[in-house]
């Protein structure tokens, strides 16, 4: 169900990229979270134009000596914890890029 | 990856306070912003003051040297007519941004746009539970209604609130009742004993710092420390320098102060100008200003005049008091003296 689904980040978050890595809070309880490289990297990929799918296939372009289908599932259970944390949020419909 | 760690060692200004406007409606009796009446009138922004446009290109330049928590203040930061614009611009910068407010000048406009734009957290002070008492610190009657009045109007709409409110002679009875107030509003409070000069150099405001008995009493009091649940606050600084290389404190490692004229300095407690950005870019006074770099340099072994004191284990030591006070920012510090000597004898005398 959720492969069906485009990844955006929670509004009531905020976020800055220190030195390659994902620091985010979580505006509701004032919590910091940092992510390591590919965390960061899916944060990054997260912006409501992308499904799952989507961003393992870039992942897999910059790893290729892992296979494609662990990224998959690997990513799809870290978006998930995202989730859980209302890091991340599920959209049925794609967000419109921006020029 | 410890991100406070990384950013004291790497000196990324993780968190930054600009205060937008030294203007203020309400005319507190210790407040330490300049008394200067041309600058504390309602009305037209001052020419001196950042406008929007190098306001928005100071956040960009922020948002690129890695800050992430972003504090607006004042004087009063309503008084600002373009202050929603700011906060959408840092909103869009994806800054995590708190805003320091008197609370009366809030209406439907700034409470529904601080909901929509997932503000961090909105810190209003509030001196006392009895209206009275509240606006004579003020000095301005009907201050506290409309404080009040807007805090449960932020709470309604979900905003998270804290209350701030420094215990001075004027209302030290209030403070349990603060909290009472803060509970039942669904807000946080946060108490301070700690009032500080003018930025002018007036010290006439410390008069104002409950005694040393009184001192004692609160700070043996769960309430002053946010209730029973509550935890006591470590002493920061220490912590700080133990972990962090025996620095002083984090000002001008991985916070600092921005002022409504663009001047930037290491904290908002230490007024040490080290550069102003109408001159040169915010990266450049980070890493280059010679006042950034000196105060990096500086450790808690350069302190003199502590290392034999009584107090010292009790000692929460702020570099800027030290400086603001009594003139030397490695020397001996009254503020902190005043509560170590309070946390001290409570403890040699088994309070």
């Amino acid at each position: 169900m959720i492969d069906n689904k485009y990844i955006n980040r929670n509004e009531k978050t905020a976020s800055r990229i220190i030195d390659g890595q994902a620091v985010i809070m979580t505006l509701e309880d004032n919590t910091l979270h940092t992510l390591n490289e590919i965390g960061s990297m899916i944060w990054e990929l997260s912006d409501g134009v992308r499904s799952i799918e989507d961003m393992a296939a870039i992942i897999h372009d910059e790893h290729k000596m892992v296979d494609y289908e662990k990224i998959r599932t690997d990513c799809q259970a870290f978006v998930k914890e995202l989730l859980s944390k209302g890091m991340l949020i599920l959209q049925d419909n794609r967000t419109e890029e921006k020029d | 990856m410890d991100i406070l760690a990384h950013t004291m060692e790497k000196k990324i200004p993780f968190a930054v306070q600009i205060n937008l406007t030294r203007r203020c409606n309400l005319r507190c009796i210790h407040c330490c912003v300049e008394k200067r009446d041309g600058e504390r009138r309602i009305g037209k922004t001052p020419d001196h003051e950042l406008n929007l446009e190098e306001i928005n290109r100071i956040l960009e330049q922020l948002a690129e040297a890695g800050c992430l928590v972003l504090t607006l203040s004042g004087g009063e930061v309503l008084l600002r007519e373009d202050l929603i614009d700011i906060i959408r611009y840092a909103r869009t910068l994806d800054f995590a941004v708190k805003v320091f407010t008197n609370g009366t000048l809030l209406g439907t406009k700034e409470i529904d746009a601080f909901q929509k734009l997932h503000l961090q957290e909105v810190h209003v002070s509030l001196y006392a539970a009895n209206a009275k008492i509240h606006d004579g610190i003020t000095g301005v009657p009907g201050s506290w209604e409309k404080t009040v009045k807007n805090i449960r109007q932020m709470r309604e709409k979900g905003i998270s609130v804290k209350i701030k409110c420094p215990v001075m002679r004027q209302n030290i009875k209030e403070y349990r009742k603060v909290y009472d107030l803060a509970t039942d509003l669904g807000a946080g409070c946060a108490f301070d004993p700690v009032i500080t000069m003018r930025d002018d150099g007036n010290k006439d405001t410390l008069n104002y710092r409950i005694a040393q008995e009184d001192l004692q009493m609160v700070l043996q009091d769960p309430v002053f420390y946010g209730g029973e649940k509550g935890e006591r606050p470590e002493n920061i600084s220490c912590l700080i320098t133990e972990i962090y290389d025996d620095v002083l404190c984090s000002a001008g490692h991985n916070i600092c102060y921005i002022s409504p004229e663009g001047e930037v300095n290491p904290c908002v407690q230490l007024p040490i100008n080290s550069g102003n950005l109408r001159d040169h870019d915010f990266n450049w006074i980070w890493h280059n200003s010679p006042d950034m770099l000196n105060i990096r340099q500086m450790r808690m072994k350069n302190v003199h005049g502590c290392k034999n004191c009584d107090y010292l284990s009790w000692c929460a030591r702020c570099p800027g008091l030290a400086y603001l006070e009594d003139g030397d920012l490695l020397g001996h510090s009254s503020a902190a003296c005043w509560l170590a000597k309070a946390k001290g004898n409570k403890t040699l005398i088994g309070g």
